[in-house]
């Protein structure tokens, strides 16, 4: 396996998609290089930080009140 | 208003948003506006249209609301419709050419071996986004990616939508969904280096 291959199979390494015969040269690519260690670090490391960079931003939402209040509204005609 | 959990587990409370009970909406609208609008914000990038999108997606839910069966939570159900309704306004916006991404993807030798020599980063995500600044850098690094590839990261790793419901959301298949989240992944890893490279001791 290159470093192309091992690249493209990143996604399906890191969602343990992989089927056991791939899975073992993956795993013997990676034991034997460190470039393609360190890039596997990164790519998991990048999944992570999307996965967590806006966690805080949610439980402190508040809605503009106009909004809140237009909404209501329009939910209101929709009752009738 | 605070996001605050709602009750659904209150005997009668699904029930009654099953039935349009005004109060029950009223509820939604006012504990989980706030969070909705932060969610289609990250996917649209201009207020008017986050705030439309909120609103759209509130009617939806209405029209809709007969669908939900209390399996999901209330606040899981809404997320999905308003990830739809920020799509779909999206979409109908008026598309620019597209850059391409490839610029963004690793370069290989003929040999399949890489171009550039990499060192693991020291940071751990968790450190690392406890800076503002940081969290800031890479959710800018975001926005940069080409609106496909874009779209397709913030449904699966920032929303949390699973390959089918981003599939079925954006009207690809399965098999798109995983490798334009593959390629996302791997240009925003390039966007965001120079940042870790930075950081490594």
């Amino acid at each position: 396996m290159t470093c192309r291959e091992v690249s493209e199979f990143l996604r399906a390494y890191v969602m343990d998609e992989l089927g056991a015969d791939l899975r073992v040269t993956f795993d013997a690519h990676i034991a034997e290089c460190s470039n393609c260690r360190a890039y596997l670090q990164q790519y998991q490391e990048t999944r992570e930080l999307g996965v967590r960079v806006f966690a805080q931003t949610d439980a402190t939402a508040d809605a503009p009140h106009e909004l809140v209040d237009a909404i209501l509204r329009s939910l209101a005609t929709l009752e009738r | 208003m605070a996001a605050e959990p709602l009750d659904q587990d209150q005997p009668g409370w699904v029930e009654a948003l099953r039935a349009g009970d005004p109060a029950a909406f009223e509820q939604l609208v006012r504990t989980q506006s706030g969070r909705l609008l932060s969610v289609v914000r990250r996917i649209l990038h201009n207020e008017d249209d986050a705030r439309e999108a909120v609103q759209e997606a509130f009617i939806s839910a209405f029209r809709a609301r007969a669908q939900f069966n209390g399996e999901a939570r209330v606040s899981t159900w809404l997320h999905r419709i308003a990830v739809n309704a920020a799509l779909m306004k999206l979409r109908r916006r008026r598309r620019q050419p597209e850059d391409s991404i490839e610029d963004l993807l690793p370069r290989f030798l003929p040999n399949g071996a890489h171009v550039e020599q990499f060192v693991a980063w020291n940071e751990p995500a968790d450190v690392a986004l406890s800076r503002a600044e940081t969290r800031e850098f890479i959710r800018n690094a975001i926005d940069k990616l080409p609106e496909t590839y874009r779209t397709v990261l913030l449904l699966r790793d920032v929303e949390g939508l699973s390959n089918d419901e981003a599939a079925e959301m954006l009207g690809i298949t399965p098999n798109a969904v995983k490798i334009r989240l593959h390629r996302a992944r791997l240009a925003l890893r390039r966007l965001i280096a120079p940042h870790f490279q930075g950081a490594a001791s």
